[in-house]
Protein backbone atom coordinates (compact mmCIF):
# COMPACT_ATOMS: atom_id res chain seq x y z
CA UNK A 1 0.00 0.00 0.00
CA UNK A 2 1.66 3.64 -1.38
CA UNK A 3 2.11 6.00 1.38
CA UNK A 4 -0.42 8.82 1.36
CA UNK A 5 0.10 11.90 2.78
CA UNK A 6 -1.20 13.45 5.77
CA UNK A 7 -4.36 15.90 4.65
CA UNK A 8 -3.75 19.48 4.96
CA UNK A 9 -5.71 20.92 8.14
CA UNK A 10 -6.40 24.50 7.20
CA UNK A 11 -8.49 26.57 9.94
CA UNK A 12 -11.77 25.85 9.24
CA UNK A 13 -14.21 29.47 8.41
CA UNK A 14 -16.68 30.76 11.33
CA UNK A 15 -20.03 30.16 10.67
CA UNK A 16 -22.87 30.47 12.21
CA UNK A 17 -25.79 27.39 13.79
CA UNK A 18 -27.78 28.27 10.77
CA UNK A 19 -24.67 27.63 8.74
CA UNK A 20 -24.21 24.14 10.09
CA UNK A 21 -27.09 22.84 9.96
CA UNK A 22 -27.84 23.99 6.16
CA UNK A 23 -24.34 22.49 5.66
CA UNK A 24 -25.47 19.12 7.36
CA UNK A 25 -28.81 18.95 5.15
CA UNK A 26 -26.88 19.45 2.44
CA UNK A 27 -24.32 16.72 2.80
CA UNK A 28 -27.12 14.45 3.76
CA UNK A 29 -29.06 15.11 0.07
CA UNK A 30 -26.12 15.27 -1.76
CA UNK A 31 -24.92 11.71 -0.74
CA UNK A 32 -28.03 9.85 0.53
CA UNK A 33 -31.10 11.06 -1.04
CA UNK A 34 -32.52 8.25 1.34
CA UNK A 35 -31.35 9.45 4.45
CA UNK A 36 -32.83 13.09 3.68
CA UNK A 37 -36.26 11.78 2.06
CA UNK A 38 -37.02 10.28 5.22
CA UNK A 39 -35.95 13.03 7.84
CA UNK A 40 -38.32 15.02 5.46
CA UNK A 41 -41.00 12.22 6.18
CA UNK A 42 -40.32 12.09 9.68
CA UNK A 43 -40.54 15.98 10.02
CA UNK A 44 -43.45 16.32 7.37
CA UNK A 45 -44.62 20.27 8.23
CA UNK A 46 -43.29 20.74 11.35
CA UNK A 47 -40.94 23.27 12.47
CA UNK A 48 -38.26 22.59 15.23
CA UNK A 49 -36.74 25.54 16.94
CA UNK A 50 -33.18 24.85 17.54
CA UNK A 51 -30.94 26.73 20.26
CA UNK A 52 -27.61 26.18 20.86
CA UNK A 53 -26.00 28.80 23.66
CA UNK A 54 -27.42 31.90 22.86
CA UNK A 55 -28.13 31.27 18.85
CA UNK A 56 -31.37 29.71 18.02
CA UNK A 57 -32.90 29.35 14.32
CA UNK A 58 -36.13 27.68 12.89
CA UNK A 59 -35.68 24.51 11.03
CA UNK A 60 -38.35 22.99 8.35
CA UNK A 61 -38.54 21.20 5.41
CA UNK A 62 -41.66 23.15 3.90
CA UNK A 63 -42.57 21.11 0.50
CA UNK A 64 -40.01 19.39 1.18
CA UNK A 65 -37.13 22.35 0.45
CA UNK A 66 -34.87 23.14 3.84
CA UNK A 67 -36.17 26.91 5.47
CA UNK A 68 -33.49 28.01 8.43
CA UNK A 69 -34.47 31.55 9.51
CA UNK A 70 -34.54 33.55 12.35
CA UNK A 71 -37.30 32.13 14.60
CA UNK A 72 -40.81 33.55 14.39
CA UNK A 73 -43.37 34.54 16.60
CA UNK A 74 -45.55 31.96 16.42
CA UNK A 75 -44.91 28.85 18.60
CA UNK A 76 -42.53 26.08 16.88
CA UNK A 77 -43.65 22.23 17.13
CA UNK A 78 -40.94 21.83 19.27
CA UNK A 79 -37.77 22.48 20.68
CA UNK A 80 -33.89 21.80 20.42
CA UNK A 81 -31.76 22.94 23.34
CA UNK A 82 -28.14 22.48 23.76
CA UNK A 83 -24.57 23.97 24.09
CA UNK A 84 -21.20 23.23 22.72
CA UNK A 85 -19.60 22.21 25.23
CA UNK A 86 -22.51 19.73 25.45
CA UNK A 87 -22.18 18.75 21.59
CA UNK A 88 -18.54 18.09 21.89
CA UNK A 89 -18.91 16.02 25.45
CA UNK A 90 -21.18 13.87 23.24
CA UNK A 91 -19.47 13.93 19.82
CA UNK A 92 -16.00 12.88 22.60
CA UNK A 93 -17.76 10.45 24.29
CA UNK A 94 -17.42 11.88 27.48
CA UNK A 95 -21.05 12.35 28.02
CA UNK A 96 -23.94 9.57 26.89
CA UNK A 97 -27.44 11.21 25.85
CA UNK A 98 -29.59 9.81 28.47
CA UNK A 99 -26.96 11.90 31.02
CA UNK A 100 -27.21 14.88 28.71
CA UNK A 101 -31.06 14.69 29.03
CA UNK A 102 -31.17 14.12 32.76
CA UNK A 103 -28.51 16.65 33.50
CA UNK A 104 -30.33 19.11 31.77
CA UNK A 105 -27.86 19.66 29.23
CA UNK A 106 -29.91 18.84 26.45
CA UNK A 107 -33.18 19.37 26.20
CA UNK A 108 -36.02 18.26 23.57
CA UNK A 109 -39.66 19.98 24.44
CA UNK A 110 -42.95 19.60 22.73
CA UNK A 111 -45.44 17.00 22.41
CA UNK A 112 -44.98 13.48 22.50
CA UNK A 113 -44.99 13.08 19.25
CA UNK A 114 -43.27 16.28 17.75
CA UNK A 115 -40.42 15.16 20.67
CA UNK A 116 -40.05 11.35 18.91
CA UNK A 117 -39.85 12.73 15.40
CA UNK A 118 -37.08 15.16 16.23
CA UNK A 119 -35.27 12.46 17.86
CA UNK A 120 -35.68 10.39 14.87
CA UNK A 121 -34.45 12.49 12.67
CA UNK A 122 -31.25 13.42 14.57
CA UNK A 123 -31.13 9.51 14.75
CA UNK A 124 -31.02 9.83 10.97
CA UNK A 125 -28.81 12.69 10.31
CA UNK A 126 -26.00 10.46 13.16
CA UNK A 127 -26.25 7.11 11.20
CA UNK A 128 -26.15 9.31 7.56
CA UNK A 129 -22.74 10.55 9.07
CA UNK A 130 -21.44 7.31 9.51
CA UNK A 131 -21.07 6.89 5.84
CA UNK A 132 -20.74 10.21 4.85
CA UNK A 133 -16.62 11.66 5.06
CA UNK A 134 -18.33 15.18 4.88
CA UNK A 135 -20.59 14.96 7.38
CA UNK A 136 -17.65 14.47 9.76
CA UNK A 137 -15.39 16.97 8.54
CA UNK A 138 -18.25 19.60 9.59
CA UNK A 139 -18.10 18.02 12.98
CA UNK A 140 -14.13 18.90 12.87
CA UNK A 141 -15.06 22.00 11.57
CA UNK A 142 -17.54 22.90 14.25
CA UNK A 143 -14.73 21.52 16.97
CA UNK A 144 -11.86 23.63 15.66
CA UNK A 145 -14.26 26.29 14.96
CA UNK A 146 -12.11 29.91 15.50
CA UNK A 147 -15.04 31.54 16.48
CA UNK A 148 -15.93 29.71 19.19
CA UNK A 149 -14.41 28.93 22.35
CA UNK A 150 -12.15 25.87 21.94
CA UNK A 151 -12.98 22.66 23.21
CA UNK A 152 -12.46 22.61 27.38
CA UNK A 153 -10.36 20.13 28.90
CA UNK A 154 -11.64 17.61 31.06
CA UNK A 155 -11.78 18.30 34.57
CA UNK A 156 -11.29 15.20 36.34
CA UNK A 157 -8.34 13.57 35.38
CA UNK A 158 -9.87 10.74 33.97
CA UNK A 159 -13.73 9.78 32.66
CA UNK A 160 -16.86 11.47 32.98
CA UNK A 161 -16.47 15.48 32.63
CA UNK A 162 -20.00 16.40 33.41
CA UNK A 163 -21.56 15.36 37.19
CA UNK A 164 -25.31 14.66 36.53
CA UNK A 165 -27.34 17.19 38.75
CA UNK A 166 -30.53 15.47 37.76
CA UNK A 167 -33.61 17.05 36.90
CA UNK A 168 -36.08 14.15 37.44
CA UNK A 169 -38.77 16.53 38.82
CA UNK A 170 -39.79 13.33 41.56
CA UNK A 171 -38.63 10.49 43.27
CA UNK A 172 -41.44 8.47 41.16
CA UNK A 173 -40.16 9.99 37.96
CA UNK A 174 -36.50 8.66 38.74
CA UNK A 175 -38.11 5.25 40.18
CA UNK A 176 -39.92 4.94 36.55
CA UNK A 177 -36.22 5.64 34.81
CA UNK A 178 -34.24 3.11 36.80
CA UNK A 179 -37.38 0.48 36.58
CA UNK A 180 -37.10 1.65 32.46
CA UNK A 181 -33.36 0.86 32.74
CA UNK A 182 -32.66 4.71 31.60
CA UNK A 183 -30.86 6.06 34.17
CA UNK A 184 -26.69 5.71 33.51
CA UNK B 1 13.60 -10.75 9.29
CA UNK B 2 9.83 -11.19 10.52
CA UNK B 3 8.00 -10.58 7.09
CA UNK B 4 4.42 -8.78 7.61
CA UNK B 5 1.96 -5.84 5.82
CA UNK B 6 -0.93 -4.91 5.35
CA UNK B 7 -2.91 -7.01 3.08
CA UNK B 8 -5.10 -3.93 0.73
CA UNK B 9 -7.19 -6.06 -1.76
CA UNK B 10 -6.12 -6.54 -5.01
CA UNK B 11 -7.67 -3.77 -8.09
CA UNK B 12 -9.69 -6.82 -9.66
CA UNK B 13 -10.79 -8.42 -6.20
CA UNK B 14 -14.82 -7.80 -6.58
CA UNK B 15 -14.92 -8.27 -2.98
CA UNK B 16 -12.50 -5.24 -1.58
CA UNK B 17 -15.47 -2.72 -0.45
CA UNK B 18 -15.29 -5.20 2.42
CA UNK B 19 -11.54 -5.28 3.03
CA UNK B 20 -10.77 -4.76 6.62
CA UNK B 21 -7.47 -4.83 8.51
CA UNK B 22 -5.75 -3.85 11.54
CA UNK B 23 -2.54 -3.66 13.52
CA UNK B 24 -3.75 -4.09 17.12
CA UNK B 25 -0.71 -4.27 20.47
CA UNK B 26 -2.41 -4.72 24.24
CA UNK B 27 -0.06 -3.97 26.88
CA UNK B 28 -0.06 -5.17 30.36
CA UNK B 29 1.99 -3.08 33.14
CA UNK B 30 1.85 -5.50 36.32
CA UNK B 31 2.39 -3.07 38.49
CA UNK B 32 0.19 -0.74 38.42
CA UNK B 33 -2.74 -3.06 36.65
CA UNK B 34 -2.87 -0.57 33.41
CA UNK B 35 -4.26 -2.31 30.43
CA UNK B 36 -4.18 -0.62 27.23
CA UNK B 37 -5.36 -1.53 23.78
CA UNK B 38 -3.68 0.10 20.84
CA UNK B 39 -5.25 -0.27 17.33
CA UNK B 40 -5.10 1.36 13.89
CA UNK B 41 -7.41 -0.05 11.11
CA UNK B 42 -8.59 0.21 7.70
CA UNK B 43 -12.27 -0.43 6.75
CA UNK B 44 -13.31 -0.03 2.99
CA UNK B 45 -11.79 0.03 -0.29
CA UNK B 46 -8.76 2.43 -0.94
CA UNK B 47 -10.11 4.37 -3.41
CA UNK B 48 -13.95 4.72 -2.08
CA UNK B 49 -14.08 8.14 -0.45
CA UNK B 50 -16.52 6.73 2.52
CA UNK B 51 -13.88 4.26 3.68
CA UNK B 52 -12.29 4.82 6.66
CA UNK B 53 -9.21 4.77 8.91
CA UNK B 54 -9.88 4.12 12.74
CA UNK B 55 -7.44 5.14 15.12
CA UNK B 56 -7.84 4.17 18.63
CA UNK B 57 -6.45 4.23 22.10
CA UNK B 58 -8.17 3.01 25.39
CA UNK B 59 -6.42 2.73 29.01
CA UNK B 60 -7.84 1.27 31.46
CA UNK B 61 -6.34 2.21 35.55
CA UNK B 62 -7.87 0.30 38.18
CA UNK B 63 -8.47 3.19 40.22
CA UNK B 64 -8.90 5.88 37.99
CA UNK B 65 -10.72 4.28 35.03
CA UNK B 66 -10.35 4.56 31.09
CA UNK B 67 -8.84 7.32 29.13
CA UNK B 68 -8.48 7.59 25.15
CA UNK B 69 -10.60 7.56 22.14
CA UNK B 70 -11.67 5.96 19.02
CA UNK B 71 -10.67 9.07 15.92
CA UNK B 72 -12.41 8.51 12.59
CA UNK B 73 -11.07 9.47 9.39
CA UNK B 74 -10.89 9.19 5.21
CA UNK B 75 -8.10 7.64 4.10
CA UNK B 76 -7.35 10.73 2.95
CA UNK B 77 -6.29 12.04 6.24
CA UNK B 78 -3.99 8.86 7.31
CA UNK B 79 -1.05 7.91 6.22
CA UNK B 80 -0.04 4.49 5.67
CA UNK B 81 3.09 2.34 4.94
CA UNK B 82 3.62 -1.08 4.21
CA UNK B 83 2.82 -2.01 7.88
CA UNK B 84 2.10 1.00 9.45
CA UNK B 85 -1.60 3.19 10.24
CA UNK B 86 -1.11 6.62 11.29
CA UNK B 87 -3.22 9.56 12.07
CA UNK B 88 -2.85 12.45 13.82
CA UNK B 89 -3.62 11.58 17.39
CA UNK B 90 -2.04 7.78 17.06
CA UNK B 91 -0.13 5.72 15.15
CA UNK B 92 1.20 1.92 15.43
CA UNK B 93 3.77 0.80 13.14
CA UNK B 94 4.93 -2.98 12.66
CA UNK B 95 9.04 -2.54 11.57
CA UNK B 96 10.30 -5.31 9.55
CA UNK B 97 11.91 -6.93 12.73
CA UNK B 98 8.97 -7.03 14.20
CA UNK B 99 9.06 -4.43 16.71
CA UNK B 100 5.79 -2.59 16.94
CA UNK B 101 5.96 1.13 18.15
CA UNK B 102 2.57 3.34 18.98
CA UNK B 103 2.32 6.65 19.55
CA UNK B 104 -1.01 8.30 20.75
CA UNK B 105 -1.55 11.81 21.58
CA UNK B 106 -5.02 12.53 22.96
CA UNK B 107 -4.97 15.54 25.38
CA UNK B 108 -8.86 15.60 25.82
CA UNK B 109 -9.18 12.30 26.83
CA UNK B 110 -6.44 12.77 29.08
CA UNK B 111 -3.95 10.03 27.17
CA UNK B 112 -0.39 9.90 25.83
CA UNK B 113 1.67 7.22 24.89
CA UNK B 114 5.04 6.08 23.17
CA UNK B 115 5.28 2.71 23.65
CA UNK B 116 8.05 0.30 21.56
CA UNK B 117 7.36 -3.47 22.34
CA UNK B 118 10.09 -6.41 20.92
CA UNK B 119 8.79 -9.63 20.39
CA UNK B 120 10.26 -12.63 22.96
CA UNK B 121 7.73 -15.36 21.25
CA UNK B 122 7.37 -16.85 17.71
CA UNK B 123 4.60 -15.59 15.77
CA UNK B 124 1.30 -17.25 15.93
CA UNK B 125 0.34 -17.57 12.19
CA UNK B 126 -3.35 -18.21 10.90
CA UNK B 127 -2.85 -16.92 7.47
CA UNK B 128 -5.27 -19.22 6.10
CA UNK B 129 -8.36 -17.50 5.61
CA UNK B 130 -11.24 -18.57 8.13
CA UNK B 131 -14.60 -18.45 6.69
CA UNK B 132 -16.70 -15.63 8.60
CA UNK B 133 -19.91 -14.50 7.45
CA UNK B 134 -20.13 -13.76 3.85
CA UNK B 135 -16.47 -13.79 4.01
CA UNK B 136 -13.47 -14.59 5.58
CA UNK B 137 -10.89 -13.48 8.32
CA UNK B 138 -7.50 -14.01 8.39
CA UNK B 139 -4.80 -13.26 11.28
CA UNK B 140 -1.19 -13.51 12.47
CA UNK B 141 -0.42 -12.57 16.47
CA UNK B 142 2.88 -12.77 18.42
CA UNK B 143 1.60 -13.58 21.41
CA UNK B 144 4.43 -11.59 23.92
CA UNK B 145 6.17 -9.05 23.58
CA UNK B 146 8.58 -6.85 25.99
CA UNK B 147 7.72 -3.37 26.40
CA UNK B 148 9.45 0.23 26.95
CA UNK B 149 8.17 3.65 26.90
CA UNK B 150 5.00 5.22 29.21
CA UNK B 151 1.57 5.65 29.00
CA UNK B 152 0.45 9.23 30.35
CA UNK B 153 -2.66 9.33 31.99
CA UNK B 154 -3.68 12.80 32.35
CA UNK B 155 -0.70 14.20 34.52
CA UNK B 156 0.25 10.87 35.63
CA UNK B 157 3.23 8.60 34.54
CA UNK B 158 2.96 4.76 33.84
CA UNK B 159 6.76 3.12 32.82
CA UNK B 160 6.09 0.17 31.55
CA UNK B 161 9.53 -1.46 32.08
CA UNK B 162 7.92 -3.93 34.10
CA UNK B 163 4.74 -4.54 31.24
CA UNK B 164 4.25 -6.76 28.91
CA UNK B 165 2.47 -6.57 25.39
CA UNK B 166 0.10 -8.80 23.05
CA UNK B 167 0.59 -8.05 19.47
CA UNK B 168 -1.69 -8.98 16.07
CA UNK B 169 -2.46 -8.39 12.70
CA UNK B 170 -5.94 -9.57 11.33
CA UNK B 171 -7.39 -9.01 7.88
CA UNK B 172 -10.32 -10.25 5.55
CA UNK B 173 -13.64 -9.10 3.90
CA UNK B 174 -17.02 -8.85 6.02
CA UNK B 175 -19.13 -6.21 6.43
CA UNK B 176 -19.85 -4.44 10.20
CA UNK B 177 -23.53 -5.48 11.04
CA UNK B 178 -23.79 -8.79 9.15
CA UNK B 179 -24.42 -12.31 11.64
CA UNK B 180 -20.94 -12.30 12.67
CA UNK B 181 -19.18 -12.13 16.01
CA UNK B 182 -16.54 -13.51 18.12
CA UNK B 183 -14.80 -14.50 21.27
CA UNK B 184 -10.99 -13.50 21.49
CA UNK B 185 -8.84 -13.37 24.78
CA UNK B 186 -5.37 -12.80 25.71
CA UNK B 187 -3.97 -13.25 29.09
CA UNK B 188 -0.38 -12.22 30.30
CA UNK B 189 0.92 -13.42 33.52
CA UNK B 190 3.12 -11.37 35.68
CA UNK B 191 6.93 -11.92 36.00
CA UNK B 192 7.38 -13.50 32.37
CA UNK B 193 5.39 -16.76 32.93
CA UNK B 194 3.10 -17.79 30.03
CA UNK B 195 0.60 -16.30 27.82
CA UNK B 196 -2.56 -17.54 26.71
CA UNK B 197 -4.55 -16.56 23.39
CA UNK B 198 -7.94 -18.19 23.33
CA UNK B 199 -9.89 -17.65 20.16
CA UNK B 200 -13.17 -18.15 18.10
CA UNK B 201 -15.76 -16.91 15.52
CA UNK B 202 -19.33 -16.85 16.39
CA UNK B 203 -22.42 -15.55 15.36
CA UNK B 204 -24.08 -12.42 16.38
CA UNK B 205 -26.08 -13.91 19.27
CA UNK B 206 -22.95 -15.93 19.88
CA UNK B 207 -25.50 -18.79 20.35
CA UNK B 208 -23.56 -20.46 17.38
CA UNK B 209 -19.67 -20.82 17.89
CA UNK B 210 -17.07 -22.34 16.70
CA UNK B 211 -14.72 -24.28 18.07
CA UNK B 212 -12.33 -22.42 20.13
CA UNK B 213 -8.71 -22.73 20.27
CA UNK B 214 -6.05 -21.90 22.88
CA UNK B 215 -2.46 -21.27 22.61
CA UNK B 216 -0.14 -21.17 25.54
CA UNK B 217 2.94 -19.54 25.06
CA UNK B 218 6.49 -20.15 27.44
CA UNK B 219 8.56 -16.99 26.95
CA UNK B 220 11.66 -18.59 28.04
CA UNK B 221 12.54 -21.05 24.83
CA UNK B 222 10.47 -18.39 22.57
CA UNK B 223 8.44 -21.33 20.96
CA UNK B 224 5.04 -22.26 21.03
CA UNK B 225 4.37 -24.73 23.90
CA UNK B 226 0.93 -25.87 23.53
CA UNK B 227 -1.78 -25.44 21.03
CA UNK B 228 -5.45 -27.06 21.98
CA UNK B 229 -8.22 -26.99 19.57
CA UNK B 230 -11.70 -28.50 18.59
CA UNK B 231 -12.88 -30.96 21.24
CA UNK B 232 -9.55 -30.23 23.49
CA UNK B 233 -10.98 -26.63 24.45
CA UNK B 234 -14.04 -25.96 26.51
CA UNK B 235 -14.45 -21.83 26.93
CA UNK B 236 -17.50 -20.69 28.98
CA UNK B 237 -18.80 -17.68 29.25
CA UNK B 238 -21.00 -16.43 32.27
CA UNK B 239 -22.89 -13.92 34.21
CA UNK B 240 -23.76 -10.42 32.96
CA UNK B 241 -21.23 -7.81 33.38
CA UNK B 242 -23.24 -5.13 34.89
CA UNK B 243 -20.90 -1.76 34.78
CA UNK B 244 -21.14 0.80 32.90
CA UNK B 245 -19.24 0.91 29.19
CA UNK B 246 -17.18 3.29 27.84
CA UNK B 247 -18.01 3.90 24.64
CA UNK B 248 -16.48 5.29 21.29
CA UNK B 249 -17.06 6.94 19.00
CA UNK B 250 -19.17 9.16 21.03
CA UNK B 251 -21.93 10.16 18.04
CA UNK B 252 -22.43 6.71 17.60
CA UNK B 253 -22.85 5.97 21.08
CA UNK B 254 -25.38 8.25 20.99
CA UNK B 255 -27.29 6.99 18.01
CA UNK B 256 -26.79 3.16 19.93
CA UNK B 257 -28.08 4.17 23.38
CA UNK B 258 -29.49 0.57 24.03
CA UNK B 259 -26.16 -0.97 23.08
CA UNK B 260 -24.52 0.28 26.30
CA UNK B 261 -26.41 -2.71 27.98
CA UNK B 262 -25.40 -5.64 25.68
CA UNK B 263 -24.90 -8.82 27.11
CA UNK B 264 -21.37 -9.42 28.74
CA UNK B 265 -20.44 -12.10 30.76
CA UNK B 266 -18.59 -11.40 34.05
CA UNK B 267 -16.70 -14.47 33.89
CA UNK B 268 -14.99 -16.27 31.56
CA UNK B 269 -13.18 -20.12 32.21
CA UNK B 270 -11.75 -22.04 30.17
CA UNK B 271 -10.30 -25.87 30.45
CA UNK B 272 -8.26 -27.62 27.11
CA UNK B 273 -6.10 -31.05 27.78
CA UNK B 274 -4.61 -33.25 24.76
CA UNK B 275 -4.35 -36.08 26.98
CA UNK B 276 -0.70 -35.20 27.87
CA UNK B 277 -0.71 -31.85 29.47
CA UNK B 278 -4.16 -29.63 31.00
CA UNK B 279 -4.87 -25.60 31.29
CA UNK B 280 -7.48 -24.27 33.44
CA UNK B 281 -8.21 -20.38 33.67
CA UNK B 282 -10.17 -18.24 34.96
CA UNK B 283 -10.79 -14.71 34.10
CA UNK B 284 -12.83 -11.58 35.67
CA UNK B 285 -13.00 -8.48 34.20
CA UNK B 286 -13.14 -5.36 36.18
CA UNK B 287 -13.92 -2.75 33.50
CA UNK B 288 -15.50 -2.98 29.50
CA UNK B 289 -15.11 -0.58 26.83
CA UNK B 290 -17.19 -0.43 23.34
CA UNK B 291 -15.45 0.14 20.43
CA UNK B 292 -18.84 0.91 17.67
CA UNK B 293 -17.81 0.14 14.12
CA UNK B 294 -20.02 1.30 11.03
CA UNK B 295 -19.79 -0.48 7.72
CA UNK B 296 -18.21 2.70 5.26
CA UNK B 297 -21.00 1.43 2.59
CA UNK B 298 -23.44 0.23 4.10
CA UNK B 299 -25.89 0.60 6.87
CA UNK B 300 -24.56 -1.89 9.53
CA UNK B 301 -23.32 -1.76 12.88
CA UNK B 302 -20.66 -4.24 14.94
CA UNK B 303 -20.19 -3.68 18.47
CA UNK B 304 -16.39 -4.34 20.01
CA UNK B 305 -16.84 -5.39 23.58
CA UNK B 306 -13.01 -5.36 25.41
CA UNK B 307 -13.28 -6.36 29.41
CA UNK B 308 -10.09 -5.81 30.93
CA UNK B 309 -9.42 -7.73 33.98
CA UNK B 310 -7.29 -10.45 36.24
CA UNK B 311 -7.00 -14.27 35.64
CA UNK B 312 -5.30 -17.29 37.27
CA UNK B 313 -4.30 -20.17 35.35
CA UNK B 314 -3.32 -23.54 36.27
CA UNK B 315 -1.74 -26.28 33.80
CA UNK B 316 0.48 -29.53 34.39
CA UNK B 317 2.70 -30.96 32.03
CA UNK B 318 3.91 -34.70 32.36
CA UNK B 319 2.78 -34.60 35.88
CA UNK B 320 4.07 -30.78 36.40
CA UNK B 321 2.24 -28.39 38.25
CA UNK B 322 2.40 -24.76 37.36
CA UNK B 323 0.58 -21.70 38.29
CA UNK B 324 0.35 -18.30 36.74
CA UNK B 325 -1.77 -15.03 37.37
CA UNK B 326 -2.16 -11.78 35.41
CA UNK B 327 -4.05 -8.92 33.76
CA UNK B 328 -6.37 -10.21 30.20
CA UNK B 329 -8.22 -8.47 27.67
CA UNK B 330 -11.45 -10.80 26.33
CA UNK B 331 -13.26 -9.22 23.14
CA UNK B 332 -16.89 -10.23 22.67
CA UNK B 333 -17.78 -8.83 19.38
CA UNK B 334 -21.30 -8.68 18.29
Amino acid sequence: MGMLSHAEEATPPCRSLGEYVRLLLREVERHDPLARARIAAVVGRRRAWITLDAETVEVSLRNGRLSVRKPVSRAPSGEGRTSRVCTLDLLDAHIEVTEAVLSGALELTGSLDDVTRMSMAIEVLIDASARIPAMRRLADDFRNDPCREAPEMPLHLFGHRVRLGLTASSAAELSLLERLGLLP
Amino acid sequence: MIADALRPPPLLDPTRARYKDWLHLNVFDHVSGVAGLFNGSLHGAPEDDRSCVIGAALVHHPAQGWAGQAHVSAYAGAALGVSSVALPSMAIVVEPQGMVRVSATMPRDALSAQIVARPTSEPLNVEHPLPFGDGWIAWRAVPSLSVDGAITLGTHGVPLALASAYHDHNWGRWRWGDDIGWEWGVFASSEGGPVFVVSRTTDRAHTSRHPAQLTLITTDDRRLRRLYFGAQVELGTSGRFEQRLHRVPGALAALHENARRVHLPDRVAIAASDGWSRVELAFVPRAGAQLIASEPTHRGYSFINELVGSFTARWSEVGQEHEARGLGVFEWVC
